[in-house]
């Protein structure tokens, strides 16, 4: 059982880096249906992972200067207070409910992967840095200097607190929705927003992680050999360094994940 | 510290931090201990907190309050969820 936990979250972890949405929505439902793992145990276990994902993927990006560190300070205080809020009543939701709340989840996910990644904003390059939220980095790929302004802070704050409560309940990292939300309303650029949401995630993970943690729901031995499956998957999946752009990829994966959200809406309904 | 210093710090923090728990988790695996096994979880759980901790530093020493309150608030929060969820 060790070695198929850890080769399904290397499969986890590589389509995660490789899509770049991180590996908490294929994970959860093979842990559910593959090894008949309890909900709440499986929760526990994609938060770990996904904090191991997060720390490996921000160190690289906080290096580089993409993600705004300063923002994501700022937004975790959001994404920590809902996943404080989410794992709280995770353990007072029936564990069908659990498993059908994260059936839609997987429905939404996929729509949003079916649909790809958003045009840019046009004003995405407009404004040089003028707030301490605001930022800039250098773009690997043009080798531009890329300067951006932050807008309607609250609704990032929104969006933030929303996606840590999902994280909180389901063990996902939330940033299918933040990174689309930090772009198109707070015209923080793609690159940035996604590096930024990544670097929240890790906080935000281990924020509920540690409520599982102590209610004895993460198991040790299981958990360890996911997150090693993971580790090795995502790094696999950087140095690929193929963000799928083929959108015939992409919504193949898309319709991987609305037969795995009528599975899972299945064993809600009949457990 | 300059703005490249502090992102080195973190950078070495959260990637040192991920290393190490994986190497207490292969090597508890290896050895069928599980309270190695778990100190891995615990310190891959601490990795994040040490993160903030150390920016929450940074901002002290320049006498940014703005963000080392946010810092700090962020941290008190992380704080409240381990405490509160030894009550469960």
């Amino acid at each position: 059982m060790g070695l198929g936990l850890a080769l399904t979250g290397a499969l986890a972890g590589l389509l995660g880096a490789v899509l770049g949405i991180g590996g908490g929505v294929f994970l959860i439902p093979a842990l559910v249906l593959l090894f008949d793992l309890p909900m709440i145990n499986a929760v526990a276990c994609g938060l770990a992972a996904i904090i191991a994902t997060s720390s490996t993927v921000a160190s690289v990006n906080i290096e580089s200067g993409t993600a705004n560190m300063r923002l994501g300070m700022v937004l975790e205080l959001a994404t920590v207070a809902g996943a404080l809020l989410g794992s709280t009543y995770a353990a007072l939701i029936p564990a069908r409910a659990l498993i059908a709340l994260f059936a839609g989840l997987l429905g939404v996910v996929s729509v949003l992967l079916w649909r790809g990644p958003q045009a840019a904003s046009p004003d995405e390059t407009a404004s040089a840095p003028a707030g301490p939220l605001d930022g800039e980095y250098e773009d690997p790929a043009t080798g531009k200097t890329v300067a951006y302004r932050l807008r309607r802070l609250p609704v990032g704050l929104g969006v933030s607190f929303f996606a840590g409560g999902l994280s909180g309940m389901l063990g996902i990292g939330g940033g299918v929705f933040k990174v689309p939300a930090l772009h198109l309303f707070c015209a923080i650029p793609m690159k940035a927003a996604a590096a930024t949401s990544n670097f929240m995630i890790g906080v935000t993970g281990a924020a509920s992680a540690f409520l599982y943690f102590s209610r004895g729901d993460m198991l040790a031995r299981p958990t360890a050999f996911v997150v090693l499956g993971v580790l090795a998957g995502s790094l696999a999946g950087t140095r690929l360094n193929t963000r799928l752009k083929d959108a015939n990829v992409r919504h193949a994966f898309a319709v991987l994940m609305l037969l795995l959200a009528l599975q899972m809406g299945r064993k809600a309904l009949h457990g | 510290m300059a703005d490249r210093a502090i992102r080195r710090a973190v950078h070495f923090t959260l990637a040192g931090g991920v290393w190490v728990s994986a190497a207490l988790m292969a090597a508890g695996l290896l050895a069928g201990r599980d309270r190695l096994v778990l100190g891995g979880l615990f310190v891959l759980l601490c990795t994040p907190a040490l993160r903030v901790t150390l920016l929450a530093g940074d901002y002290l020493r320049r006498r940014d309050w703005s963000f080392f309150w946010v810092s700090a608030g962020v941290l008190g929060m992380m704080a409240f969820g381990m405490r509160f969820g030894r009550g469960h």
